[in-house]
C-alpha cells in the first residue's frame, strides 16, 4: 500500500510540475487588475504542497498492519476481467467511427456479455442477444424517435 | 410566491410529468437495489438524456430517480447484506441479521417507513430553509463565495476516512487544475491545452462526471461476476409490512434524531447520505437503553436510524445546491450538472428569477417520496428480483448508455473520448484509494473560485483582508479552518487522556 501511495504521489507531483511549466508561459496584461498567473499558480502551488506533504507523511508512517501489499493492489487493479472489459470498451469506442454505432454496439454488447460470463451456455447466448436487441431498441426509441437526438 | 407554488405544482401534476416521476422512482429503485450501482450513477446516466426535454419535465424525472435510487439501496442491504448504495451501509448492520432471523418483511417495513418519514421531514426542511438561505445568500459578495468553495473542500477533507485528508485535498487540486484547461476569458490566453485546439473550450463537465463515476465503478463491479451473493428468501405479506408503520411511529425520538442528523450532514457541502447513515446508527446506539443488542437485528431503531438519516440527507443536500450552487453530495452534483445543461445556474438568483423551477423541485421531491412509498408496498418482490440480476448483463448496457449520453450532449466524439479519459483517471484514483468526489467538485467549483477570487481582489484593490474582515466570509473561513484543525487536535487530546489515566 505504501509503495503504491508513493508511486501515485510521484506521478501527481510530476503531472503538476508539467502543468507548472506550461503555466509559466502565461503573460500578464498591463491593464489587468489581477494577474492572469495568480490563480493558476495558487492552484498548482497548493497542489504541489499537498503532494509533498502526502509523500512525507507516507514516508514517515509505517505500513499499517493488514494493509494489502503492492502486488495484491496491482493484481487486483489489473484483474483479468477488468482488463477484458476495459479493452473491449476502448476497442468499441474506436470502432464506432469506422463501422458505425449500431454495428459496434451490437458486437460490443453481445460479445462483452459472453466474454464476462464465467461459463457461457446456450441460454447465455440467447439472453445476451435479447439484451443487445433490447438495449438498441431502447436507445433507438428513446433517443432517436422520442428525443430526436443524434447517435454517435 | 403563491403563484410560483401553483405554477410549480401545475408542472409536476401534469399527467406526463407524474408518469415521468413514477418511472424515475421505479427505475431508481431498481438501479439503487443493484449493489454497486449508486444514485449518482443513475442520475449520471439520465442527465444527458434530459438535454432534449423541458426542464420542468426533466427535473421531476431526476428527482424521481434520486429518491428511488437512494431508497432502493435498502433492499440489497437487508436481503443480501450488501448495501445497494453507500447510503445504506449502516442498514446492513442490523437489517440483514433481522431478515436472517426470519423477519425480512419487518426489516423492510421499518426501513421503508423510516426512509419515507425521514425524507418527507427533510423535504419540509428544504422548503423552509432554502428560501431563507437564498435571501441571506443574496447579500454574498465574491469574498463569501470564494470562502464557501474553501469551506467545501475543507469539509470533504475533514469528513474523509482517517489518514486520507491530504489525499482528498490532492484530489480536489486535480479537479481544480483540470478546470484550468482551456481559454481564460479574462486574459484571452489558452492554458494547459498542450497545443490541442479541441481542448481550448475546456472540459465539458458532464462527460467528465460520468466518466469519473461510471467507469471505475463498473470495472470494479466486474469482480463480482460469477460470485453473486445469496439473496435471503422472503415471504412478503402486505399486512405484516404495513403493521411496521406503528412500530416506526412509536419511536418518534429515534426517528427525529436520525432525521436531524441526516439533514445537517446533508447540508454540509460534499458529504451526504453515505456518511449520515453511519453517524445516525452510532448515535442511535449511544442513545439506546440496549446498546449491546445493536448488530443482532432485534431492535427496530437500529434499522430505522440509518434509513431515516440517509433519506433526510437528500433534502439537506439540495439546500446548498439550490441556494448557493454548491452540491451537498455526489448525486446533487449531478443534478447541478442537469441545471447547467439547461442553462440555469443554481444560486440565490434562482429563487428570484426562476422561482417556479425551484417549486418544481420542491413539489416533485414530495411526489417522488409518495410514489416511492406506494411502489414499495406493491413491488417489493420485483425489487428483490432486481438485486439478483447477473452483473455481466448490466455492465455493458450501462457503458453503452454512458457513451450515448456523453455523445448526445454536443454530438461530438471528443466528449466520448473525454468520458473515457476521465474514466481512466478515475480508475487510477480508485487504485490509489483517492476519493473521486473532490475531483469533480474541483472541476465544477474551480471556475467559480477563480472568478470570485479575481472579482474579490479587483474590488478590494488587490487586498486579501476583506476575506477575513467581512463577517460572513471570515466566519466561513474560521469554520473551514476549525473543521480541519479540530479533528487531529481532539484525537491527540483523546490519545493523551487514554495514555495518562486519572
Amino acid at each position: 500500500m505504501r509503495t503504491s501511495d508513493l508511486i501515485f504521489s510521484a506521478f501527481y507531483i510530476v503531472a503538476l510540475l508539467i502543468a507548472a511549466s506550461q503555466l509559466s508561459k502565461l503573460s500578464d496584461m498591463n491593464t489587468a487588475m489581477v494577474s492572469a498567473k495568480l490563480y493558476p499558480w495558487l492552484v498548482v502551488g497548493g497542489g504541489l504542497a499537498m503532494g509533498v506533504l502526502e509523500t512525507l507523511r507516507t514516508l514517515a508512517l509505517k505500513e499499517p498492519e493488514g494493509a494489502p501489499s503492492f502486488s495484491v493492489i496491482w493484481h487486483r487493479a489489473f484483474a483479468r476481467r477488468r482488463m477484458i472489459l476495459l479493452a473491449a470498451f476502448v476497442v468499441y469506442l474506436a470502432a464506432i467511427t469506422f463501422v458505425g454505432f449500431l454495428v459496434a454496439t451490437t458486437i460490443f454488447c453481445f460479445g462483452t456479455i459472453l466474454l464476462l460470463t464465467p461459463k457461457p451456455r446456450m441460454t447465455t447466448v440467447i439472453v445476451s442477444a435479447l439484451t443487445t436487441a433490447g438495449t438498441l431498441g431502447l436507445i433507438y426509441v428513446l433517443l432517436v424517435v422520442y428525443l430526436e437526438a443524434f447517435l454517435p | 410566491m403563491y403563484d410560483q407554488i401553483l405554477q410549480g405544482a401545475a408542472h409536476v401534476f401534469d399527467p406526463w410529468t407524474l408518469l415521468a416521476v413514477f418511472g424515475g422512482v421505479a427505475g431508481g429503485l431498481v438501479i439503487g437495489a443493484i449493489p454497486g450501482l449508486t444514485s449518482t450513477m443513475a442520475i449520471a446516466l439520465l442527465v444527458p438524456i434530459t438535454y432534449a426535454m423541458d426542464i420542468e419535465f426533466a427535473l421531476p424525472l431526476l428527482m424521481g430517480v434520486y429518491c428511488g435510487a437512494i431508497s432502493g439501496g435498502l433492499v440489497g442491504a437487508i436481503l443480501l447484506n450488501i448495501p445497494g448504495t453507500p447510503a445504506s451501509a449502516g442498514t446492513c448492520l442490523d437489517g440483514y441479521p433481522m431478515a436472517a432471523n426470519g423477519q425480512a418483511t419487518r426489516a423492510l417495513g421499518l426501513a421503508v417507513y423510516s426512509s419515507m418519514i425521514g425524507g418527507t421531514i427533510s423535504g419540509i426542511a428544504l422548503v423552509t430553509i432554502a428560501p431563507l438561505l437564498a435571501k441571506v445568500a443574496l447579500s454574498f459578495g465574491p469574498w463569501e463565495y470564494f470562502s464557501l468553495v474553501v469551506f467545501t473542500f475543507s469539509c470533504i477533507s475533514a469528513m474523509s476516512v482517517k489518514g486520507r485528508a491530504i489525499k482528498a485535498f490532492m484530489a480536489a487540486f486535480i479537479g481544480v487544475t483540470l478546470a484550468l484547461v482551456g481559454l481564460d476569458e479574462a486574459s484571452g490566453q489558452v492554458r494547459l491545452t498542450f497545443g490541442f485546439t479541441a481542448l481550448e473550450s475546456g472540459f465539458y463537465e458532464l462527460p467528465a462526471l460520468i466518466g469519473l463515476y461510471a467507469i471505475p465503478q463498473l470495472l470494479a463491479d466486474s469482480d463480482g461476476i460469477g460470485k453473486e451473493a445469496e439473496v435471503l428468501k422472503i415471504r412478503f405479506r402486505l399486512v405484516e409490512f404495513t403493521r411496521t408503520l406503528g412500530e416506526v411511529m412509536a419511536r418518534k425520538r429515534d426517528l427525529l434524531r436520525s432525521t436531524v442528523i441526516g439533514i445537517v450532514i446533508g447540508i454540509l457541502p460534499g458529504v451526504g447520505p453515505g456518511l449520515s447513515n453511519i453517524v445516525a446508527y452510532s448515535q442511535a446506539k449511544r442513545a439506546s437503553k440496549h446498546p449491546e443488542k445493536f448488530g443482532s437485528g432485534e431492535l427496530a431503531e437500529s434499522v430505522m436510524a440509518p434509513e431515516a438519516a440517509n433519506n433526510a440527507s437528500m433534502g439537506g443536500a439540495l439546500i446548498p445546491m439550490l441556494t448557493l450552487g454548491i452540491p451537498g453530495d455526489a448525486s446533487t452534483l449531478m443534478m447541478l450538472g442537469a441545471f447547467m445543461l439547461h442553462g440555469i445556474d443554481p444560486g440565490p438568483l434562482l429563487f428570484r428569477d426562476n422561482g417556479e423551477i425551484v417549486w418544481v423541485v420542491f413539489v416533485s421531491f414530495f411526489v417522488a417520496f409518495a410514489f416511492c412509498t406506494a411502489i414499495y408496498h406493491f413491488f417489493i418482490p420485483l425489487t428483490v428480483r432486481a438485486i439478483s440480476v447477473p452483473r455481466q448483463y448490466v455492465i455493458p448496457v450501462l457503458l453503452i448508455l454512458c457513451t450515448v449520453g456523453s455523445y448526445s450532449l454536443n454530438n461530438r466524439m471528443f466528449d466520448v473520448y473525454c468520458f473515457l479519459a476521465f474514466g481512466l483517471l478515475g480508475y487510477l484514483l480508485h487504485i490509489a484509494r483517492m476519493p473521486v468526489l473532490p475531483v469533480i467538485l474541483g472541476l465544477i467549483l474551480g471556475p467559480m473560485a477563480e472568478e470570485q477570487l479575481s472579482l474579490a481582489l479587483a474590488f478590494g484593490q488587490g487586498s486579501i483582508w476583506p476575506f477575513f474582515t467581512r463577517p460572513i466570509s471570515g466566519a466561513i473561513l474560521l469554520i473551514a479552518i476549525l473543521s480541519l484543525a479540530l479533528p487531529p487536535l481532539l484525537a491527540c487530546y483523546r490519545r493523551r487522556m487514554t495514555e495518562e489515566p486519572a
